[in-house]
């Protein structure tokens, strides 16, 4: 089968499984990123490693020119020295000048960014032999990935891995309120310390599989994908796992295939993940909220129909005069489950859509009732508001209501109350 | 009587400005006391420092007559309801759990004791119907419960709690002033950051009045009046006079 050749080919090997394990860690570093509401900072220290593995690179060939196969780890080095320099530069921008936040994370991200960008093209002029390495690391470039890189990326998952798993309680407490975990005595700037160093090598050693540019988007969407589907803290984080993991190995098979550049396609297939639970996470996703919004419509509908021939038996065309739209697929339910039948020309209610109908009744006089006598309203303006909340009362509103206004018999428009249904 | 927190000469600065100076008091244990004073008076950074969240310039605290660390595991704090994020994925269930992490080594399982303590606490804060809920789905006075049962599962001597009436529905409060009854009348102390005066004769037998600095600590009857009222909250005095009155008509029964 081709997507698992992609594990056993030994020029493929490396690329394919480096990059699930790069994504694997980025993505559990991402969902503690998300719950701090600290994404923007993934961003930032990316952008500001790169100035430090040009430099990296730079310096290695003048120093070792001989030893361009151990560039990566000139790389690594540089890349977290400047981006540890790019936090120490936020922190001092913040307390000392009083910068606020974002401004002072945009600024870092944008003149580190623009150094580096200025010291690559001084190596392309001085060094072309090396410009390359240099260039790999804006969009990443998966396809060249060795052994080493296989070794480094899996130390670095199994690290992220154990620290969530040994960390999990505290971590889980310091993110849902900290300032309770630390009077409980949990060491909150110890784990967070942990967290931190773990993040910054999850990003620097992932850019040279990503990119620079794009790594943020391997933190935040698998993150953000594994929240759609799940209310418990421990399976966001498998979520994200897997979804990350996912999008490294199918991002990476996809690239090699149409020789595009990794990063793009890696993000772009977890961008897929998040965009999916955007939309079809059973709770939160906009699919299944339009669902549920068409639901009501059509509850609504139904119980408007239902009132109307409460009131009095109608054919279709009377019916069709007063509810226009989706009138036959109304119909049609309202019969199927029993709360209408047809006699020759006429709908009229069965005794059980009587009682249901005489209850939508009684919520709307109800409400119109304690508008006026309660919220001081005009009889004539309250029928709006009550042809809302009749389909939306719950049973627990109307016992209050009906204690509130002590039980009566009589709507502001002198028409009867129908007695409640359950008496 | 023995003293529950006892502060000495503390100062407290967020960047070079002053927040709290020289406070020094000492809380007995047992009693139910209200910290009070203005907006932006520090009662909650008296809280916080207290708790080690907020580093102190100067000055000692003392817990039961010991440092913080030997004291800690008799503390529960309850901060600020708004202090949280209410979207996070947690269960009421472990959200009251967390109360027990202290006490956990870190890889250690729950034990079936801290389940049923959990349980327990969510039972005498009327919560037990929501244990499997999504934190999210609570309203805000089920959300401040939620918060004390946590403190409960800690099993402490002392209750620190910020604001906890702040923006919750009549019935709730009702619901925990009587459960903080309670627990002061089983020997607990509990220390309450709160700004309804008119309800203070009602709930506290202590009051500890700050503005910046101390402007008293002791038991009701001999701090709370209309000279310290007006040094803590300033010209609002129209806001004591209604306290006063609102008083005078509990205590008469009206």
């Amino acid at each position: 089968m081709d997507l698992f050749f992609h594990f056993t080919d030994p020029i493929l090997r490396a690329p394919t499984i480096g990059c699930i394990l790069m994504c694997l860690s980025a993505s559990l570093a991402g969902v503690v990123l998300l719950f701090q509401r600290k994404l923007l900072i993934s961003e930032t220290i990316s952008h500001a490693a790169y100035p430090g593995a040009i430099g990296g690179i730079f310096l290695l060939s003048f120093l070792g020119p001989d030893f361009e196969r151990f560039s990566f780890i000139a790389v690594l080095v540089g890349a977290l020295f400047s981006s540890w320099l790019g936090l120490q530069s936020i922190r001092w921008l913040e307390r000392k000048w009083k910068i606020s936040s974002d401004a002072s994370l945009c600024f870092v991200l944008a003149v580190f960014f623009g150094v580096g960008v200025l010291l690559a093209s001084g190596l392309q002029q001085v060094q072309p032999m090396w410009a390359q390495q240099g260039h790999i690391l804006l969009f990443g470039q998966a396809a060249t990935l060795t052994d080493e890189h296989m070794v480094m990326y899996g130390l670095m998952s199994l690290a992220c891995f154990l620290f969530i798993v040994f960390a999990f309680r505290p971590l889980q407490a310091i993110l849902f309120d900290r300032a309770f975990a630390k009077s409980i005595g949990i060491p909150t700037k110890f784990v967070e310390r942990i967290f931190f160093i773990l993040l910054l090598v999850s990003i620097v050693a992932g850019i040279r599989s990503v990119g620079v540019i794009l790594i943020s988007g391997m933190l935040i969407a698998p993150a953000v994908a594994a929240r759609q589907f799940s209310n418990q803290l421990k399976t966001v984080f498998w979520l994200a796992a897997m979804f990350g993991a996912f999008s490294g190995w199918i991002g990476s098979i996809l690239s090699a295939k149409f020789s595009l550049p990794t990063g793009p396609m890696i993000v772009l297939v977890g961008a897929f993940f998040a965009v999916a639970g955007l939309l079809g996470s059973p709770k939160r996703g906009v699919v299944f909220r339009l669902i549920r919004q068409a639901a009501f419509h059509l509850r609504c509908m139904e119980e408007n129909v239902l009132k109307g021939l409460w009131k009095t038996e109608m054919d279709r065309h009377a019916l069709k005069r007063l509810y226009p739209s989706m009138l036959s697929f109304v119909l049609f339910r309202l019969t199927r489950h029993g709360w209408i039948q047809k006699k020759g020309f006429v709908f009229a209610l069965t005794s059980d859509g009587r009682t249901k109908a005489s209850a939508i009744v009684r919520l709307h006089r109800l409400w119109e009732l304690y508008l006026t006598e309660q919220m001081g309203r005009d009889p004539q303006c309250v029928h709006t508001s009550a042809e809302e909340m009749e389909h939306v009362l719950t049973p627990e509103i109307e016992e209050r209501l009906t204690k509130l206004l002590s039980d009566p018999k009589q709507d502001p428009h002198s028409q009867p109350i129908p007695e409640r249904s359950s008496l | 009587m023995k003293s529950a927190l006892e502060m000495d000469q503390l100062s407290v600065g967020y960047d070079r400005h002053t927040v709290l100076w020289d406070v020094s008091f000492s809380i007995p244990a047992g009693i139910m006391c209200c910290v009070l004073g203005p907006n932006g008076a520090g009662k909650s950074t008296l809280l916080k420092t207290a708790l080690g969240l907020i580093r102190k310039m100067s000055g000692k605290i003392d817990f039961f007559g010991e440092p913080l660390e030997i004291s800690r595991s008799r503390i529960a704090y309850v901060p600020q309801r708004e202090s949280v994020d209410w979207d996070f994925p947690i269960t009421s269930l472990d959200v009251v759990l967390m109360g027990r992490y202290g006490k956990l080594r870190s890889m250690q399982k729950l034990r079936k004791a801290d389940r049923e303590a959990a349980q327990n606490a969510l039972e005498l804060v009327g919560m037990s119907a929501y244990a499997k809920h999504q934190i999210g789905e609570l309203s805000g006075g089920q959300q401040q419960r939620l918060f004390l049962a946590r403190a409960l599962v800690q099993n402490p001597d002392l209750f620190l709690l910020d604001e906890p009436f702040a923006g919750i529905d009549l019935a709730t409060e009702k619901i925990l002033v009587d459960l903080l009854k309670k627990l002061s009348s089983q020997g607990k102390t509990i220390i309450v950051v709160h700004h309804d005066l008119p309800t203070v004769p009602e709930y506290f037998d202590w009051a500890l009045l700050i503005n910046r600095h101390l402007i008293a600590c002791g038991p009701l009857s001999e701090v709370f009046h209309r000279e310290n009222l007006l040094k803590t909250y300033g010209k609002t005095a129209s806001l004591f006079d209604e306290a006063v009155k609102l008083s005078a008509k509990s205590k008469i029964g009206l």
